[in-house]
């Protein structure tokens, strides 16, 4: 699948160091199960990674404590090479189904937010803040137009949308940071479900939008 | 660091569960992956609980490790990674490790291709002493500090955006490293 709109190289730093919060690595995984430009950049920020470990000056390892290792692995168990994985045999990306526990949109409990727009929250971590769910918006619709309190991922996963920044369709990516303000509109026959993660509360500018936004809850 | 040698002995415990062969990679990558969570705030002996977990977990994933899918280094760097966050949250985190598996690759990696990788390391390694100090501060701060961007933007006194576009220059300048 050729894509349009991919995760910024920042995100796919910090996803390789593992310092994004657990919301928005379901959603940066769920692209990379779709995108093979992304996952290259994200091999590649890992192999940064691999470098700097490399040259750390090393540290002593008590004896006691690498004997105690050295005994403990005996008695481990080695896992094997898992099969091939089916890659694209489902309709949902895997690390949606895990962070889920379903495989199918029609299974998903939606909820009426409004007119239009049906959303499932997903659970987060502890401590972590922001919107992390899916949103389903039938065709024609639009979202208010919004700008974003910090970082949002927007997944397209079914359907497509259009607004200031171009086109999303299957497996694009919107990574906004807070100076981006949109309108995104539903095209297209069929209803659009996004995966959506941000940090922090998303700001509506009219006042009708912000009360929806008590409803929506993104 | 010999990464062919890293990469047999790692076949050698997949195999054959060879522990001699285990205790050459413990040797070659324990103090290193100590030194690294001690870098982001541990002390010696919660460093070395966790390096349990994360030498455990080399060894029993030795079979899932292919090395032409990625080096070792970034594969331990991984798994150090994860069993911090592991550790430090109740539910268990998505494994990225996974993301290796996508792509579909040869059997077995020659040692011609380990040597073209060996080389694509040390461009890695000439290219980030290569980088602007404040690209080289962040992406140290990320990757070994374990700092989130606003954590960097706040440690600096830098706006988020700031951060964001050093990394993304930074990843420009090595990726042509990793790409050669």
């Amino acid at each position: 699948m050729t894509l349009s709109h991919h995760l910024d190289d920042a995100t796919l730093i910090s996803y390789a160091a593992c310092t994004l919060p657990y919301a928005m690595i379901v959603v940066v995984e769920a692209h990379l199960e779709l995108c093979a430009t992304c996952r290259d950049t994200a091999k590649n920020a890992r192999e940064i990674g691999g470098a700097l470990l490399t040259d750390i000056e090393p540290v002593t390892i008590s004896a006691v404590r690498r004997e105690q290792i050295l005994a403990q692995v005996g008695s481990a168990t080695i896992h094997r090479l898992p099969m091939a994985r089916p890659v694209g045999r489902n309709e949902m990306p895997m690390a949606l189904q895990r962070a889920l526990n379903l495989n199918r949109y029609d299974d998903i409990p939606w909820r009426h937010s409004g007119p239009g727009i049906k959303i499932h929250k997903i659970a987060k971590q502890e401590g972590e803040s922001g919107f992390f769910g899916l949103l389903k918006i039938e065709s024609g619709r639009s979202m208010p137009e919004h700008g974003h309190g910090g970082m949002e991922l927007t997944l397209v996963l079914k359907g497509a949308y259009h607004d200031e920044l171009g086109h999303f369709a299957k497996g694009d990516i919107a990574d906004h940071d807070e100076s981006v303000e949109h309108t995104p509109v539903v095209v297209g026959d069929e209803a659009c479900i996004c995966l959506v993660a941000n940090q922090a509360a998303t700001r509506f500018r009219s006042w009708p939008a912000r009360i929806m936004q008590k409803f929506i809850g993104i | 660091m010999d990464e062919h040698r890293l990469n047999q002995l790692m076949r050698l415990v997949a195999l054959n569960l060879d522990r001699v062969a285990f205790a050459e990679l413990f040797d070659a990558l324990a103090p290193r992956v100590k030194a690294s969570m001690m870098k982001a705030g541990l002390d010696s002996a919660s460093a070395e609980d966790l390096l349990q977990d994360v030498m455990i977990s080399i060894w029993t994933k030795a079979g899932l490790f292919d090395p032409a899918r990625g080096s070792i280094f970034a594969w331990v760097f991984t798994i150090a990674r994860n069993a911090r966050i592991d550790k430090a949250r109740r539910k268990k985190p998505v494994t990225s490790l996974e993301l290796m598996e996508w792509d579909p690759v040869d059997e077995s990696e020659s040692s011609e291709q380990t040597m073209v990788r060996a080389q694509d390391a040390s461009a890695l390694h000439r290219a980030l002493k290569t980088i602007s100090p404040g690209q080289r501060i962040i992406i140290e701060m990320a990757f070994v500090q374990e700092m989130t961007q606003a954590d960097i933007a706040i440690k600096l006194s830098l706006p988020l955006g700031t951060v964001k576009s050093r990394m993304r220059l930074a990843y420009a300048h090595l990726r042509v490293a990793l790409e050669c």
